[in-house]
């Protein structure tokens, strides 16, 4: 069997303004995958080419071990997929795009779909024209988690939610993995969501992927180290440090290959280490984002 | 009232609060809670009885310190409508700047300190864990193993994870938070040059400050 729900090798993708470039990414089947990256980085685009909407200039695609886009119809029946610009019928009611789907998936699962209306606050019998745009959202979430897919691939799910119905898709998203075997892929720029739901994390970049590694190990990588620097000390470059800001005698070292010695070596030059703080994974992103717009710079 | 009430009965898991659910009877409920012989040991059942039992009312009655999801599963007994209700058991806080595995030690290790999960006791799978308080599942892992490493807990194959059998495991967690907040206060004094004679001065009237307060009358 197949270990991997999506697999992308060697993935080109041209625009006149923006280049995908050499997208590899592979996604444990039973585990939830967090896009994360600044607006315009190339999410979008990579999950159109899992989807088969986009086709790739080169490389190679495999979701749930069919081929896109030339076997994206086999593949389709086992995915779920949701973006903000997907579109419902406006003169016609929720209730009526359930029984539309019911007809289509036999996977549907009906009491499933009366819960969620229930705990997304819907009626079924309200046209969709009539909904607010988070109401909208969560029409297209309840019609896609219903259907109880393989592979949940959502662009931005919780984008435009309060805040109740933001932790109700979190849930949902988490309570796919009671069943094993069923995985999540989904971009947000909420850093807070992909933090506390996702087993891995990608971030995306200019289109290209910076880093895609197991959550834990990535939050891990990344300390604040608070110094304090006496007169005549100079702080010494150490690997694993991207950026020192240093303001008076106090500065603050970020590193994102952190070793439990690099305390230690700042104390050896002189300094002292106030502070070996965790990062969130909102400050990791901006210093991340940063760093890598240096080097590119550089 | 000739109309007999349908019964309900809930599961609930972990350290179902009797407390919040008490404010159920003023709702025209009427409930009596006893320990379930089920599949999950430390779950706990809530009987119900009703005229009629809407799940989302319920589930918004009983928010109280705890949340509760409401019904994850539903099954229909000749006479009884059984719900199982996730409650969320632990608290991820967002202003809390440790990182989430870290939350999920703590929490457990306090669940074993105050006794509420006794020594030996089984706990529930990483898998079930992560989707009650929805978190990711290599979060809750990581928790498990770092645990497991402290002696806290054991994971015994195909048989799920168990609270380590150590009965002092309770008296053990508190001994380590106290020798956590020692090192932490010499570190600080340490920082300010405070010498150790001075710092135990400190923490002498503390110490009596602490037991005064203690002694005043209510």
């Amino acid at each position: 069997m197949n270990d991997y729900a999506i697999e992308l090798s060697g993935v080109c993708k041209s625009y006149r303004f923006f280049d995908l470039q050499n997208i590899a990414l592979r996604l444990n089947c039973g585990t939830i995958m967090g896009l994360i990256g600044p607006n315009g980085a190339g999410k979008s685009t990579t999950i159109r080419i899992l989807m088969g909407l986009v086709y790739p200039d080169r490389g190679e695609v495999r979701v749930l071990g069919h081929c896109i886009p030339d076997a994206q119809v086999a593949a389709k029946w086992d995915i779920g997929f949701a973006s903000d610009d997907m579109r419902l019928y406006d003169s016609m009611t929720l209730g009526w795009h359930i029984n539309f789907l019911k007809s289509i998936y036999s996977s549907w699962d009906d009491a499933y779909a009366h819960l969620l209306l229930k705990r997304f606050g819907l009626n079924a019998e309200q046209k969709i024209k009539g909904l607010s745009h988070g109401q909208r959202v969560k029409a297209a979430l309840l019609l896609v988690f219903a259907r109880r897919p393989k592979l949940l691939m959502l662009d931005e799910p919780t984008t435009g939610l309060d805040p109740v119905a933001r932790h109700e898709i979190l849930r949902e998203l988490t309570s796919v993995m009671a069943e094993e075997g069923r995985s999540v892929l989904f971009s947000s720029q909420n850093t807070q969501d992909i933090e506390q739901i996702s087993d891995q994390i990608t971030f995306i970049d200019r289109g290209r992927i910076i880093d895609s590694v197991d959550k834990e190990l990535y939050l891990d990588r990344w300390r604040r180290l608070r110094l304090e620097v006496p007169d005549g000390i100079q702080l010494p470059t150490l690997p694993g440090v991207i950026g020192i800001r240093q303001t008076g005698r106090l500065a603050v070292a970020i590193a994102n290959a952190f070793e439990p010695h690099l305390p230690n070596a700042y104390e050896n030059s002189g300094a002292r280490v106030h502070a070996v703080e965790n990062m969130t994974l909102e400050e990791i992103f901006v210093a991340n984002v940063e760093h890598s717009r240096e080097e590119v710079k550089a | 009232m000739a109309h007999q009430a349908p019964e309900v009965s809930v599961r609930l898991g972990i350290l179902a609060a009797i407390s919040p659910l008490g404010q159920l009877r003023g709702d025209g409920l009427d409930l009596r809670v006893e320990p379930v012989v089920g599949d999950h040991p430390v779950d706990v059942s809530v009987v119900l009885r009703a005229r009629s039992i809407d799940p989302v009312l319920l589930t918004q009655s009983l928010h109280s310190p705890r949340s509760f999801q409401f019904p994850q599963k539903k099954c229909l007994t000749s006479d009884s409508t059984v719900y199982t209700v996730h409650i969320q058991m632990f608290v991820i806080s967002q202003t809390d700047k440790r990182p989430m595995y870290l939350q999920i030690m703590e929490q457990m290790k306090q669940r074993i300190a105050v006794g509420d999960w006794a020594a030996g006791q089984a706990i529930p799978s990483i898998r079930q864990l992560a989707v009650d308080i929805g978190v990711s599942v290599i979060t809750v892992k990581r928790a498990y193993l770092e645990l497991e490493r402290e002696g806290v807990i054991v994971t015994r194959q195909g048989k799920g994870c168990f609270v380590a059998l150590d009965s002092n495991v309770g008296a053990r967690i508190r001994e380590q938070e106290l020798a956590q907040h020692l090192e932490q206060a010499v570190r600080s004094a340490a920082m300010m040059g405070l010498s150790p004679k001075n710092l135990e001065r400190r923490i002498r009237a503390i110490y009596e400050r602490v037991a005064d307060a203690e002694k005043e009358p209510v």
